[in-house]
């Protein structure tokens, strides 16, 4: 593997309707046709067709997870060149190709720069098939084979996949575009060739295309779930469609609910009375399930919630990333109900926290809040020798059923659970239900990954402590301010409440400062590391509703410490771009 | 009865903590001599309620039960019935319970038809927070928060339940605990969401005679049961006779069975059936890149 991996970063971007997203999963599978890994984010307006739509995909020779900050090749299909990810810079820089509509008033001026093409990608799609605007996008990846070396073949492959279920006609249509596409990329940029696949595929693997809504629907059957019920909410609705394909033959049963209440109602239902179940929703939906999320304590139901977090609050920025609800996960409701949160750290550990998350609720007995978050849910990507494990055979049956306990109640109780406001029984059950998780910490060894500086922690500048959907760029951050020479050491929680006090609390000991960025405004992990251990991390915010990115992630924490330390800022040299092509 | 189960094998060793004389005594009488004539095991039927005096009901029957949050029986009853078809569901909830905080949750198992028997002890108020309207308190009813009266129309249960799409829709009082049974042991085996209204008016925050007045003015639509000449019967149009019984006084209030439609109930699509051992590696290979 070379030192810097070839990388291409294209985005396309356009009006709903164009045809975007599915163009990104055709460029997805026909990459890893290739043998290169890539992956997509999607950046998707609320509205079905309305606003910009936009994917980022990455394609490279090595895993690439984590959201990029600039492009190398962008197609713009509308009238206007806009681009709704506001951190990607809309000044052209060398280096960099723009492809956008042509004859439009508004693309006057940046038509004349260089490095920018107009491209009549509306005439084309028309001389195709009439009223057919999503054709634009495959005449964009048309356009991209030539100029990327992706041989079409493999585009065609991935478009006879993607349409297998269509009309012919349709199927012909699209692959006509690739072609269109090729021809005018032939005619007017000979010579232009910014990336170069390697003419046999690069790796035969055992390789899978995943986004992480879909690996937490798997990670559900594979934890034996049997019953889903939901309200439709974005960004979590595509667990719902996942699990509506899966569970019925599996002789499981989904329901689509009235509302959220009415969601984690019937999973309570269903747990109770045998079944494991599981619901999920966001931000809106977490604030209307607290009432039963604080009965399954009370009642000690194994339920699992998953909330893919969006931007709130109230209907906030519904397609929008965030990471605001770990507050309201962790204490939600009124009361002292003890439950457990923990989040996923990429796309494949999706399936394998799904896994715990069940484990953990009938072990403990308590709701298990799975927070996801829309960068993770909604990035699709490529995955190597993707390994499901061992599990055991299950047919969906909680162990709670074996119990015996015939009755619960959201009432305080005696352990018959007869209600009861006896003093004394009350101090008993309120500490037996938080003993519980006395041990928790002991769990955290399997779901905390370390990353230490070499072995020696003691030695670090700095620690990093990232959760969710920002881990994957925290990874990267890592290793480009390693390769600027610093020290650093970085922990990626899995289980965030109750907090892992021994973790937290080694990992900030024997380093300087320690940084936790999020996704959210207040610093919510940053403030239960507070309350839980008194160390006071430095916490970097992002709250535009846009996922951190490596460089963001470095540039942060590199003037933090540049402030600290006045006399060393001048030798350091950061190289805040991503390792070049 | 051989092999069968006593109406008592359906009573918890717990006495209820009604007050003297309520309503609800009678309603679990009648329920768990309806449960024993319907030959269920006491460990195969599922009491779901709510919150309020009428949903303390599963503490006091051996049956297994969830007592659940103010106004969310139902969607609780709805995931045991999904996951469980062979077990049948009883949920039990008041007036406030199930139209006030849970109306939503009514409308919604009613249109879907789930399997399962929802009786609404109605005692015309929210008692166990010691008296306030409730959305069936009679039109001026004074409550502590609307100590000058509440000037609405009450809503009516069974005109509610009917236009829901409830397959089977009946109505029954607490002053006979033999009326109460059959018409419960109908609901119960009715394939479908079937909905029984209670009588059971409150004695404590009401009195003797307004309960012995509404008791005394029923007649049984499906038979011809005696009934207090002074006060007036309504004609044969059912849904003129799901009348609001607290709003005058002089009129005649009808029981029994006002409606029964035979449609096929939502588990029979959608519940779990046969659960399977399944295998995820199944799924991923479906994930899996083709060249």
């Amino acid at each position: 593997m070379p030192e810097n991996p070839k990388t291409l970063r294209i985005i396309i971007s356009g009006e709903a309707g164009h045809g975007i997203l599915t163009s990104a999963d055709i460029l997805l599978h026909s990459a890893a046709i290739a043998g290169y890994y890539s992956s997509v984010f999607k950046s998707i307006p609320a509205s079905i067709r309305s606003g910009s739509s936009e994917a980022l995909i990455t394609i490279s020779e090595k895993t690439i997870t984590s959201p990029v900050s600039s492009f190398d090749i962008l197609f713009s299909l509308c009238e206007k060149y806009q681009t709704g990810m506001t951190s990607i810079p809309v000044t052209v820089k060398p280096k960099q190709l723009l492809f956008v509509q042509s004859g439009s008033e508004e693309n006057r001026d940046l038509s004349e720069k260089t490095g920018v093409f107009p491209v009549p990608f509306e005439t084309l799609a028309s001389e195709i098939a009439a009223s057919f605007p999503a054709l634009k996008s495959m005449i964009a990846l048309g356009i991209l084979s030539q100029i990327a070396g992706l041989p079409l073949e493999y585009l065609e492959k991935a478009v006879e996949r993607h349409f297998s279920d269509e009309k012919k006609r349709h199927r012909e249509n699209n692959i006509n575009a690739l072609h269109t596409g090729a021809e005018w990329s032939k005619e007017h940029l000979d010579g232009i060739e910014i990336f170069q696949t390697s003419s046999q595929p690069l790796k035969t693997g055992n390789r899978i295309i995943l986004e992480g809504n879909q690996a937490i629907s798997l990670g559900a059957l594979a934890a034996g779930c049997r019953y889903y019920a939901s309200y439709p909410i974005t960004p979590s609705t595509a667990i719902g469609e996942y699990l509506t394909e899966l569970l019925p033959e599996s002789g499981g049963a989904v329901y689509q609910a009235e509302d959220e209440i009415a969601a984690l109602g019937s999973v309570i239902g269903a747990s109770f009375t045998g079944v494991k179940a599981m619901t999920a929703t966001s931000g809106p939906g977490l604030s209307l399930m607290q009432e039963f999320i604080g009965y399954a304590s009370m009642a000690e139901i194994p339920v699992v919630i998953v909330d893919v977090q969006r931007a709130g609050p109230s209907t906030g920025m519904p397609t929008k990333h965030s990471q605001d609800d770990l507050l309201a996960a962790a204490f939600g409701g009124h009361g002292e109900a003890p439950r457990i949160v923990i989040a996923p750290v990429n796309t494949e550990d999706c399936f394998h926290t799904t896994i715990k998350a069940f484990e953990l609720s009938e072990k403990y007995r308590c709701p298990v809040i799975i927070l996801g978050d829309s960068a993770q849910g909604m990035i699709k990507e490529t995955i190597d020798n993707f390994n499901p494990g061992q599990h055991h055979p299950e047919d969906g049956r909680t162990s709670r059923h074996s119990s015996g306990v015939l009755k619960v109640t959201g009432l305080e109780h005696d352990k018959e659970f007869f209600p009861s406001e006896n003093p004394r029984i009350r101090t008993e059950q309120v500490i037996e239900r938080f003993a519980k998780l006395d041990n928790i910490e002991a769990e955290n060894v399997s779901l905390t990954d370390w990353d230490l500086e070499k072995d020696n922690i003691y030695e670090a500048d700095f620690a990093l402590i990232a959760w969710g959907g920002t881990v994957p760029a925290a990874r990267e951050a890592v290793d480009l301010l390693r390769k600027a020479g610093y020290r650093a050491a970085a922990m990626y929680p899995r289980l965030l409440f109750p907090l892992c006090r021994e973790s937290v609390t080694h990992i900030a000991r024997f380093s300087g400062n320690l940084f936790v960025p999020e996704s959210n405004f207040t610093g919510q992990y940053s403030s239960l590391i507070r309350m839980n251990t008194g160390i006071d991390p430095i916490s970097l915010s992002l709250f535009s509703g846009e996922p951190f990115t490596p460089e963001e992630i470095v540039k942060r924490i590199v003037k933090r410490i540049s402030f600290q330390k006045q006399e060393t800022t001048r030798d350091c040299k950061i190289p805040l771009n991503r390792p070049g092509l | 009865m051989s092999n069968g189960y006593r109406p008592e094998d359906f009573h918890s060793p717990h006495a209820p903590s009604w007050c003297k004389g309520c309503a609800f005594y009678s309603v679990l009488s009648a329920l768990t001599t309806m449960l024993s004539s319907a030959h269920i095991d006491p460990q195969k039927v599922n009491i779901i309620s709510g919150i309020g005096c009428s949903s303390r009901m599963p503490f006091y029957m051996s049956t297994p039960g969830i007592h659940t949050l103010h106004g969310r029986a139902i969607p609780v009853a709805i995931g045991a019935r999904l996951a469980n078809p062979e077990i049948p569901v009883l949920v039990i909830g008041g007036d406030g319970d199930l139209f006030s905080i849970g109306a939503g949750h009514f409308i919604h198992a009613a249109r879907n038809n789930f399997n399962m028997t929802v009786l609404c002890l109605d005692n015309q108020m929210f008692a166990m927070t010691r008296n306030q309207t409730s959305p069936t308190s009679p039109e001026n009813h004074k409550g502590s928060l609307t100590p000058q009266g509440h000037f609405a129309m009450p809503l009516n249960p069974l005109q509610l339940a009917v236009t829901s799409g409830a397959t089977f829709v009946a109505r029954t009082y607490a002053g006979s605990i033999q009326h109460m049974k059959e018409i419960f042991l109908k609901a119960f085996s009715h394939e479908g969401f079937s909905f029984v209204h209670v009588l059971a008016p409150c004695l404590t925050f009401g009195n003797n005679k307004r309960v012995a007045d509404i008791f005394s003015r029923v007649y049984d639509v499906n038979s011809s049961m005696a009934c207090d000449p002074a006060v007036t019967t309504h004609d044969s149009d059912p849904t003129e006779s799901f009348v609001d019984y607290g709003r005058d006084s002089k009129v005649a209030i009808p029981v029994g069975v006002f409606l029964i439609r035979q449609s096929a109930p939502y588990e029979s699509n959608s519940a779990i059936k046969n659960r399977k051992t399944v295998s995820v590696h199944e799924y991923i290979d479906r994930l899996r890149i083709t060249e």
